[in-house]
């Protein structure tokens, strides 16, 4: 049993005028699997490493299973981590590294042999545990840098994003094993990532993080279906989530040129209007997945129209998806691929109007 | 329980009352206790020393001149020692205080104060073996021979039998201005600037060129060229340069008994035989040749490593858009190697302008004589060694002419370390 | 017609790359012979009679070892030899010691005056200490350190720590600090990291380094000429030069043997350790 609680956890550098991480509010559970999920430069890494010990905490209390750990060094934490670079000791064979832990900790040769055999079972290093790390290939040292960590058995798993010097095949290949790896030990775990798509493949509970401030923490599904905020909705999915400026006027939105005009549903009328945003703009987002080009759908939704100019169309084999410009705003839509089109050619598509998100314009939460 | 962090710095105007304030009374002993030590060693021993180095001695015999300015000097370090303990005592009275108000816990008993040293003291620990020697064998001596050159000592003044008293800028005013020793100053100082631009551009210029020239792919056998290019630089500098010595040696040198008749049999010239040991130009001609020799391996070691690191992307670039060798070279074999050997380079200038093994044992500074002491082919250093060294040994002089020496080699380095960013460091 | 052309190009390049081969195996043959011609003279006339007058390439006989012989015999040859071991080993070990510590600290740690600090090194640095030969004698006399090897190494010692903490510097900061944090994780202490962790990935340049601080007192005459007196003190580089140092008496091929007696491990060291060279120099060369 393992509880980690980040309470108002802040974090700024010496040298540093704006904090790195701002209120940072966290309660894991055991054997969860979270994600830090963010742009390069918006605190994970911090977070991450001030829990592993390695930064000092500037303000706030971090527990483990109840009792603050803020002033104990790394190793009395025990915890285990898998750095971005592996940082496998170059000097020491497979064998070494996985056990070099465990020396430390004092443990038996027999309970070391044991423990780095098993590791090296599970990840299918047997045979090169004689090896130095620079005799191993990309996808090897990552299994290493993953064994060092398992050998370890610790009941906390830090993970520095780790996939992403491999390349795009093995990556997905690593992000089963890991998720595997997850389901065998159930060790809790925290992951941090830039690329989206880890954090919604493997996460229990995702946390979506932008300038040193948690935007959102939630299921991949709930992070994706209700995104607190247009940053998180333009962050999570892949293509990203189509932004309009629209006015609400009426039963419809506009957009600037008035371009298009779409009927708005009847719940999500009422909830905006009860929030005072008739006649006022505000901003329309809408996935990808949600606009669409087949002829029955079009029927289906006369009111839901928008007519524009395919400038890039790609077709990736079971889909395709259309980059197109309605008045000054771009946007994409995945569509079928039978649905495929030259550039230049003019489309109607079809707009889920049951899938729409809508924000605040100025402070760009969500209001419905 | 707020503490008043004023309060706390007033009171450690003597050191270790801030510190019982704030209730660290361990703390508060062991600097009350080095501030009371530092007293009385200012009342039995720093004061005298200090008076001592001002008068350098009332009474010969009894005191040595010399030895007071030492002891003086040495004071002067202990007390700038104690008062950055005493700068930094006030500090942390306040900070303390500070840290107090904010609810931090400070060490307060031997075991915290252990633990607090452990970590925050480590890196201290670490350098303090470093800048302890540093303190004894550059600070104190480059200190020494600073006050040094603002006095007269000299042959006439041999302590403890005399007395040496401050002579201000007489030194320094012999140098530039006393026909003999200005005729001396300039013209070894002018050999030393010829020689150290001639000697290090020669063997910067040669192991460029031998390692631009080497790294070609076609060439076979590069190992075995690998290792005689190392050589000079492998044999111990003092063992080649006694070899030069005899081998330039005018009458039974290689140079004049074996090569240049070889030279004059094959081109059917008519070289006479040189004076490379008494003639000042041949010997200077020949120890700018030997300084190449000695020196380029280094460069050509250096810019080796720097042409393998440059991707062959570049040159192919570079041929696409039609750059002749000439243009490759310019535009992007020679940017590479300054923009990562231009520190070394400069180093090279200033290890030769002070490069006296070389000038003192191919030829002792000869021939003849310049006035001052100095010898034809002496550079500053060797002047300097000369003057300690002889029967009327100038110490005075020597001191001053080391300060100059200091003064070009910092400020050149400095300027140039600056233009080439070589203090961008990280952290 | 077209084809002639084409074969005429074909020679023109063919001849150019002829050329380019020729001038440069000239250039590095010439080099080659240059560089070996006067050691391979000290190699020679280290093996022939001590009555040579000429210093010159010469193969023929008698060979002969007595000029090694003689040097132990009736020259202080080997105690001078012994006299710089003594020194030199301790500058190395005690140098290496403290620069390695200073370096790993500089490049670990954040403390503070440590910038300030690195600035001070860089300057030191280029002091010519070595110019202050009275100040050392003055200090060696206060001390009653003349003529002795303590005060001599004392002072080696301290000369190199400047330069070298900024190359060690240069080179642990190589060591990327994942390894630190990872061994921190691991449960290692700072001595642990230190000794098993950073200290095994930069033995390459504590070996350069040991060999640099080694040499350092085989190659000094100013101070080794100044601060030791009595003849049976001196070290081998000063002492060799007596052997030449008289122009009426020189005993070029006493000389030569006793070169070749320095030169030989040196070298040996020196090549040992090589490969290591050109990591150190970009390194220290790129951090000034």
């Amino acid at each position: 049993m393992v509880e980690l609680n980040l309470e108002h956890i802040y974090k700024k550098y010496d040298n540093a005028d704006d904090y790195s991480v701002t209120d940072f509010n966290l309660d894991i559970k055991d054997r969860e699997f979270i994600v830090f999920v963010g742009p390069s430069g918006c605190g994970k890494s911090t977070t991450l490493r001030m829990i592993a010990g390695l930064e000092d905490i500037t303000k706030g209390e971090l527990k483990i299973d109840g009792s603050i750990v803020n002033d104990e060094a790394p190793k009395d934490r025990d915890i285990a981590m898998v750095f971005q670079n592996y940082a496998l000791y170059p000097h020491m064979t497979v064998y070494d590294n996985m056990a070099f832990g465990l020396k430390l900790r004092k443990y038996s040769k027999e309970k070391i042999d044991k423990q780095v055999h098993h590791a090296a079972d599970i990840l299918g290093l047997e045979e090169y545990l004689d090896r130095k790390p620079a005799a191993l290939s990309g996808g090897q040292r990552q299994r290493v840098a993953l064994g060092r960590a398992i050998v370890r058995d610790a009941p906390i798993f830090l993970l520095d994003e780790p996939l992403s010097n491999l390349d795009a095949k093995l990556r997905v290949t690593m992000r089963a094993q890991v998720a595997k790896l997850h389901q065998d030990l159930k060790t809790t775990t925290i992951y941090v990532t830039h690329d989206q798509t880890e954090a919604m493949t493997m996460a229990d509970r995702i946390v979506v993080m932008k300038d040193g401030k948690v935007q959102q923490i939630g299921t991949p599904q709930e992070v994706y279906d209700q995104p607190t905020n247009v940053f998180v909705g333009g962050f999570i999915g892949s293509p990203a989530m189509n932004f309009f400026n629209v006015t609400l006027d009426g039963q419809y939105i506009y957009d600037e040129g008035k371009n298009f005009n779409l009927k708005v549903p009847e719940g999500c009328l009422k909830v905006l209007k009860e929030k005072g945003y008739d006649k006022q703009k505000l901003i329309f987002g809408i996935r990808p997945e949600d606009m669409h080009t087949e002829q029955a759908f079009i029927e289906t939704f006369p009111e839901s129209q928008v007519k524009a100019t395919v400038s890039v169309s790609e077709l990736l084999g079971a889909e395709s998806q259309l980059y197109s410009k309605v008045g000054d705003t771009e946007f994409v839509c995945k569509v079928d691929a039978r649905d495929f089109v030259q550039p230049g050619t003019e489309v109607t598509v079809g707009v889920d109007l049951n899938k729409a998100h809508f924000f605040d314009l100025k402070s760009e939460e969500s209001v419905y | 329980m707020k503490k008043n962090p004023n309060k706390a710095l007033w009171l450690s105007f003597i050191p270790g009352l801030g510190q019982y304030y704030n209730g660290q009374k361990l703390k508060a002993g062991i600097f009350l206790g080095a501030f009371a030590i530092f007293v009385v060693e200012m009342i039995f021993f720093g004061w005298s020393a200090l008076t001592g180095l001002i008068t350098l001695g009332t009474v010969p015999m009894r005191d040595h001149s010399m030895f007071l300015m030492v002891k003086g000097t040495l004071q002067l370090l202990i007390l700038v020692i104690f008062i950055l303990f005493y700068v930094l005592n006030i500090r942390d009275a306040k900070k303390t205080a500070l840290e107090l108000n904010a609810g931090h816990r400070v060490p307060i008993s031997f075991n915290e104060m252990r633990e607090s040293l452990g970590t925050n003291g480590f890196p201290y620990l670490l350098t303090m073996p470093a800048y302890l020697l540093m303190i004894f064998t550059i600070i104190l001596p480059v200190l020494v021979t600073l006050f040094m050159a603002f006095t007269n000592y000299d042959f006439d003044h041999i302590p403890p039998a005399q007395l040496i008293d401050w002579s201000g800028l007489l030194n320094f005013k012999n140098m530039f201005f006393l026909s003999t020793y200005r005729a001396t100053f300039g013209a070894v100082f002018s050999w030393t600037l010829i020689w150290t631009f001639c000697a290090t551009t020669l063997q910067i210029v040669l192991g460029i060129f031998t390692a631009v020239v080497a790294h070609q792919d076609f060439i076979k056998f590069k190992r075995i060229f690998g290792i005689i290019f190392l050589l000079p630089w492998a044999v111990p500098a003092f063992v080649t340069i006694m070899s030069f010595s005899n081998i330039f040696n005018d009458s039974a040198g290689a140079i004049n008994v074996q090569v240049i008749p070889f030279l004059n049999h094959i081109f059917f010239t008519h070289i006479p035989q040189i004076s490379w040991m008494t003639d000042p130009f041949w010997t200077k001609v020949a120890l700018i040749m030997i300084q190449g020799w000695l020196g380029f391996p280094y460069i050509y070691v250096l810019v080796t490593g720097i042409l393998q690191s440059i991707s062959d992307d570049l040159y192919e670039a570079a041929t696409i858009d039609g750059a002749t060798a000439i243009q490759k070279f310019n535009n992007i074999t020679l940017p590479a190697i300054f923009s990562v050997a231009a520190p070394t380079f400069v180093t090279q200038y200033t290890f030769n302008f002070n490069n006296f093994s070389i000038i003192y044992l191919f030829n002792n500074g000869g021939p003849g004589d310049v006035g001052g002491g100095a010898g034809n082919s002496d550079i500053l250093i060797s002047w300097i060694y000369k003057l300690t060294t002889n029967t009327t040994p100038q110490y005075g002089l020597a001191s001053a002419v080391t300060i100059i020496i200091s003064v070009i080699v910092i400020g050149v380095s400095l300027i140039v370390f600056k233009k080439t960013n070589a203090f961008k460091m990280e952290g | 017609m077209a084809k002639q052309v084409h074969t005429k190009g074909e020679s023109s390049i063919k001849r150019s790359r002829f050329f380019k081969h020729f001038f440069t195996y000239l250039f590095l043959i010439f080099l080659s012979l240059i560089i070996i011609y006067p050691l391979l003279i000290t190699i020679l006339t280290a093996f022939k009679n001590s009555d040579v007058v000429a210093f010159t390439l010469s193969f023929q006989g008698p060979w002969t070892l007595k000029n090694f012989h003689e040097l132990f015999a009736t020259t202080l040859y080997g105690k001078w030899y012994w006299n710089t071991l003594v020194i030199s080993v301790a500058t190395m070990v005690i140098l290496v010691a403290v620069v390695t510590l200073a370096g790993y600290t500089y490049s670990r740690y954040s403390f503070a005056g440590r910038k300030w600090s690195l600035t001070f090194f860089l300057v030191v640095q280029m002091v010519p200490t070595m110019a202050a030969l009275t100040a050392f004698y003055v200090l060696g006399m206060l001390l009653n350190g003349l003529d002795h090897y303590w005060f001599l190494t004392l002072i080696y010692i301290g000369g190199g720590i400047p330069m070298n903490t900024w190359l060690m510097k240069g080179y642990f900061d190589t060591v990327p600090y994942d390894f630190d944090e990872s061994a921190k994780l691991d449960g290692a202490g700072n001595f642990t990291i230190f000794w098993k962790i950073v200290m095994p990935l930069v033995k390459p340049m504590i070996a350069v380094q040991a060999l640099w601080a080694f040499m350092g007192p085989f190659g000094d005459f100013m101070l080794a000429r100044y601060l030791l007196r009595e003849e049976s003190n001196l070290t081998v580089a000063v002492g060799l030069q007596e052997f030449i140092s008289d122009p009426k008496d020189q005993q070029v091929a006493l000389f030569a043997a006793g070169a070749i007696l320095i030169a030989l491990p040196i070298c040996a060291l020196f090549f040992y350790l090589q490969k290591y060279f050109v990591t150190g120099l970009t390194a220290g060369g790129s951090k000034g």
